[in-house]
């Protein structure tokens, strides 16, 4: 019983992460200028966003630089075949921003709303 | 900027082995050959920095490859296979044509054996790839890390004793006098010709398996290595 109370909430989490994953993403990037996808990742996990999988990571990237609110740039190093790095365009700030608001006020109605 | 993650290395010939069947399945599904690179090469160089296990990471290469990409409809894979059949009869029946002795200007003469025979080949041609090798690609797809049940050479080797089986059946049961008629006289030149155009639809079709791990991305494309595919816009 317990168990399964826990796995519910860990899927209403999952499925609140969905909604809003693309906008912890635009973010993670404003906050490096530019990364790759593991730096990325670090960045979420650092950001509390612990337990994201590459898997789920870069076909978001790829969605969001088919809508133009990323780019991206191979860069080769001095070692290694070339890496690709992200950056932010100035759509996927203006994104970032819209979504800030609307979250916030999400989250305020929700707060109303679940209060006792 | 970060640095490189920590963790076992996993093995390169098992990160390759993975971004090919990746790629198979993204061609299956009609990425165009640039994005296929990409999408790989994300995923190479995420395993490298990571040391992460590539099924742990992205899942099953059949799964993530969903992630891009629709899997293949019915429709499709019926269409696929009727284009790879027609056009390998087509190349059958030009090579047929050139190699026959004789007189340009003259008559082939098509028996019924000829046709059951050129039945055959187009089955073998466009369905065993579309289903067979379809349905093996799949399943390996499916399974890195776990070693199959049945071995898929074990698998092939009974399809192929099975089709051998029903063809030996057919052809004795049936008196030889019965495949000898004459049914079909066309022009040699028109036979050659007619199946040259059918044969180019083979170079439209993308092949069922095309396991080969893609190139590094920004590289050249070469004219041959050009398959039809979607740009690269994929599912929401």
């Amino acid at each position: 019983m317990i168990v399964a109370v826990v796995v519910a909430r860990e899927d209403r989490e999952s499925q609140w992460l969905k909604g809003v994953l693309d906008l912890a993403v635009l973010a993670a990037l404003v906050r490096e200028g530019s990364a790759y996808g593991y730096g990325l990742l670090r960045s979420l996990a650092e950001a509390g966003l612990t337990g994201l999988k590459g898997g789920t990571l870069y076909p978001l990237l790829g969605r969001l630089e088919d809508d133009g609110l990323v780019r991206s740039e191979w860069v080769t190093g001095s070692s290694g075949p070339p890496r690709r790095y992200f950056f932010v365009t100035a759509a996927g700030r203006a994104e970032l921003e819209a979504g800030r608001a609307g979250w916030g006020a999400f989250a305020a109605r929700m707060s109303t709303a679940l209060e006792g | 900027m970060t640095g490189r993650g920590d963790g076992i290395r996993p093995r390169p010939d098992a990160a390759a082995a993975y971004g090919a069947m990746l790629a198979e399945q993204l061609r299956q599904g009609g990425l165009a050959e640039p994005r296929v690179r990409v999408v790989v090469a994300d995923l190479l160089d995420h395993v490298r920095t990571t040391g992460e296990d590539p099924v742990q990471a992205f899942g099953q290469p059949a799964d993530y490859a969903r992630a891009w990409v629709r899997p293949l409809s019915r429709w499709r894979v019926l269409g696929r296979a009727v284009a790879t059949a027609v056009g390998a009869v087509g190349m059958f029946a030009a090579v047929t044509a050139f190699f026959r002795g004789g007189s340009w200007s003259a008559r082939m003469s098509v028996t019924i054996g000829d046709l059951v025979v050129l039945a055959v080949f187009a089955l073998g041609a466009g369905v065993l790839p579309w289903t067979l090798e379809l349905w093996l690609g799949h399943r390996a797809a499916r399974r890195v890390g776990r070693r199959p049940r049945v071995p898929d050479v074990v698998i092939r080797a009974g399809v192929m004793l099975l089709v051998l089986g029903l063809l030996f059946t057919v052809f004795t049961a049936f008196d030889p006098e019965v495949w000898e008629p004459v049914v079909l006289g066309p022009p040699r030149p028109v036979v050659f010709v007619v199946g040259m155009v059918v044969a180019a639809v083979l170079s439209m079709v993308r092949q069922p398996r095309s396991p080969a791990l893609p190139r590094l991305p920004g590289t050249p494309e070469r004219w041959w290595e050009r398959t039809p595919g979607r740009p690269g816009r994929r599912r929401r």
